[in-house]
């Protein structure tokens, strides 16, 4: 029990960081893209937009509360339902001082402001390490950087730093009432007494939250998009070679978007070492097993890579008017989101060959394998991209319906290696085998694909 | 099929298209010639996008044709598509090209040979040069509008279609706009400007398609639009249009 709480303080502690650097990095307030032309003209007064700003923060609060609750494991605290008042409670606190940190951070001076953020920018380089490095070290048993900041944690400087947080679990957990009726008041003088002073501070939020407010929903939209932040100093010579043009240019075309999109690159290059990082703790075949799994299947259909067919339905139709063979131009538009992955499954089994002593037979064989996997699993998203470019929201049913279409268009190949598996073949024959299938399925449906592409009524929302 | 001497430029046969129970575009015909300006007029929801974008290729027809130079649009679709150029209202350039990459990735596209000096030109001609080396995702609307226009010009299309040409331009890039639609013509491109800007149409346009409801309602020079619509040689363009949807809107609510 003692460990769960401590687990409990240290991630309210952190969200209450998080959320300080945050209101900092945004230097105002946060509203809805709509706001900023029906709201803002309008003659409200400066506390009921502050409320109205809180409002989903408070629905978030109680949410978070319940999530805790339910999922977290809150539900083993002595008092349950005490401890989702106190997560509420907490989390609110955590919205008002994210704005007290926005507030203050528009009335520094710019030059100061520059300094402030270079802090926080390595603070939160720090957090996300360190938070990191607990999740690692929790999965592979290793928790030596859990204890030492649970212990720090622990410390009377951080029992004050982080007092809402400490309150919130002393609700839910304390075994004698008064100290639980003390712990419920302090939280709600925190919750009072912050409000208080965001709107005590006569800081006019408008016009710096107008900036803000912008911003963060052109880097929703951003992220949407998988367009990630980048600078350009020249333009590129472009290609040599005739291999470029005609549909090759859209080739060019993507490697020179993911070029500019290293940052989700190394995203993924992330991912991937996390988790051969945590199935590397694990011994023997299955720990082999889960990591091959996880990199043959998982990284595909993660990566949110910005090329393809994942286009704006505007752009995809620019496509169309191009004088490009249909089939080509779908290889075309296929060949980078499927090289990329491809070459970080490699860069994996290569990690394989030297850390986890897979054999060098069955990894040569396994490559081809990803590729065509890959091949197919990026060509059976592209059809539910077609059907709806770049939505502004995520149907869950169409992510189903497309994980069991991707697991479908595996069958041929799983059925013939099961086959040859009878027979007593050998694995990498087996494997290669496999890929050879997959690969055919692969090209079919590009095929398919590239008809698509041109004569679907993608125009029509 | 291909182009002979005396077949037009483009050439629309029966157009219909369909998205499920709605009719967008219903048995539309029509022919252009060589160096002609055609205005595509009618209100919200006539049809006019939906025409360009069938011509262009970048929707198929439920029936009906288009011919680009002799060639189907859908059956001969790469011959066709090379002597076109759509430029979208609203166009979206990639986000991570530069301005002059994305000139380079449409001569890739089209397979002609990077010419720097037509890149430069084209660049001057549009007032983009200070703009070469920055990202698409970086440039106001006009800039966005301007490249769009500057890429389908650089394959010299036959066929130009523009969808809403001026939104978003400026007064001086107006001008600078309409003068460069009129050199193209006046080199024999074949150029359809879809707008509500009836001001324009009338003073650029040799002909004019009236479209209501999917429908062709009128097709002709300026002229023979106003004498027939509105009775007289001297109406304008705009009270010519008023009486011909108008008179379209009364048979419609009649016949309901």
């Amino acid at each position: 029990m003692e460990e769960r709480i401590g687990v409990f303080v240290s991630i309210l502690a952190f969200l209450m960081v998080m959320g300080v650097l945050s209101g900092i990095g945004q230097r105002g307030l946060v509203f809805l893209a709509a706001d900023l032309d029906f709201l803002f003209p309008a003659p409200i007064a400066r506390r009921h937009l502050l409320v109205y700003h809180f409002m989903p923060h408070y629905l978030a609060a109680a949410f978070m509360g319940l999530l805790y609750l339910l999922v977290l494991g809150g539900r083993f605290m002595p008092h349950p339902l005490l401890f989702l008042l106190g997560v509420t409670l907490c989390q609110m606190t955590n919205a008002h001082l994210s704005a007290l940190a926005a507030e203050l951070s528009m009335a520094l001076a710019d030059r100061l402001y520059r300094r402030l953020r270079h802090v926080t920018t390595a603070l939160v380089v720090l957090l996300t390490l360190a938070g990191m490095l607990v999740v690692i070290g929790g999965i592979s048993g290793t928790g030596n950087v859990t204890s030492l900041l649970r212990e720090g944690l622990e410390s009377p400087v951080a029992q004050v730093i982080f007092f809402p947080a400490v309150q919130a679990v002393k609700l839910g957990a304390h075994p004698h009432e008064p100290a639980r009726w003390a712990a419920f008041g302090s939280l709600a003088l925190c919750a009072l007494g912050s409000f208080s002073l965001v709107l005590a501070l006569r800081v006019d939020f408008v016009e710096a939250s107008f900036g803000a407010t912008k911003k963060a929903w052109k880097k929703v939209d951003d992220m949407r998009r998988g367009v990630s932040k980048t600078n350009v100093k020249r333009s590129s010579a472009g290609p040599r070679g005739t291999f470029f043009q005609g549909a090759g240019a859209v080739l060019w075309l993507n490697a020179l978007t993911m070029r500019r999109q290293l940052r989700t690159i190394l995203g993924g290059l992330l991912v991937v070492m996390v988790m051969l990082a945590v199935f590397s703790g694990q011994r023997g075949d299955s720990g082999l097993a889960a990591t091959l799994l996880f990199v043959l299947v998982m990284v595909p259909l993660w990566m949110p890579l910005p090329v393809g067919f994942r286009l704006p339905r505007e752009q995809l139709l620019e496509l169309r008017q191009l004088p490009l063979a249909p089939g080509r131009l779908a290889a075309a538009l296929l060949a980078v989101p499927v090289l990329v992955p491809f070459l970080l499954q490699a860069l994996a089994t290569l990690i394989l060959i030297v850390i986890g002593d897979l054999d060098v037979a069955l990894a040569l064989a396994v490559l081809p394998a990803f590729a065509a996997v890959g091949a197919t699993m990026v060509a059976i998203e592209s059809f539910f991209v077609l059907r709806r470019p770049h939505p502004n929201s995520i149907n869950l049913l169409h992510s189903v319906a497309q994980l069991l279409l991707q697991l479908v268009a595996l069958a041929p190949a799983l059925i013939s290696a099961a086959g040859l598996k009878l027979m007593d073949v050998p694995l990498p024959l087996i494997v290669l085998v496999a890929a050879l299938v997959q690969a055919a399925v692969s090209y079919a449906l590009l095929r398919v694909l590239g008809r698509r592409l041109q004569t679907g009524d993608v125009a029509v929302a | 099929m291909n182009e002979g001497p005396s077949s037009p430029a483009l050439a629309v046969e029966g157009l219909a298209k369909r998205f499920g129970d709605f009719t967008a575009v219903d048995n539309v015909s029509f022919d252009c010639p060589r160096g002609e300006i055609l205005g595509i007029v009618g209100p919200n929801g006539a049809g006019k996008t939906t025409t360009l974008r069938c011509i262009a290729g970048i929707l198929k027809p439920t029936s009906g044709r288009v011919l680009v130079g002799g060639h189907d649009v859908i059956f001969d679709a790469l011959p066709a598509k090379r002597q076109l150029a759509f430029i979208p209202d609203t166009p979206h350039p990639f986000d991570m090209l530069t301005v002059t990459e994305h000139l380079r990735f449409t001569a890739l596209a089209y397979e002609m040979k990077a010419d720097e000096a037509r890149f430069d030109a084209l660049l001057d001609e549009f007032e983009l040069t200070a703009k070469r080396d920055e990202l698409a995702s970086t440039l106001s609307r006009g800039m966005r509008q301007k490249l769009a226009i500057a890429a389908a010009f650089l394959h010299d299309p036959s066929v130009i279609l523009f969808d809403e040409p001026l939104t978003g331009l400026d007064p001086k890039a107006i001008r600078m706009m309409r003068g460069s639609i009129q050199r193209r013509a006046d080199a024999g491109a074949t150029i359809l400007i879809s707008s509500h800007l009836l001001d324009l149409v009338e003073r650029m346009c040799d002909r004019v398609l009236v479209l209501h409801e999917g429908h062709r309602l009128a097709l002709g020079t300026m002229a023979s639009i106003r004498e027939s619509a509105a009775g007289a040689h001297d109406a304008s363009l705009e009270e010519a249009f008023f009486a011909i949807t108008e008179d379209a809107l009364t048979e419609d609510h009649d016949a309901a």
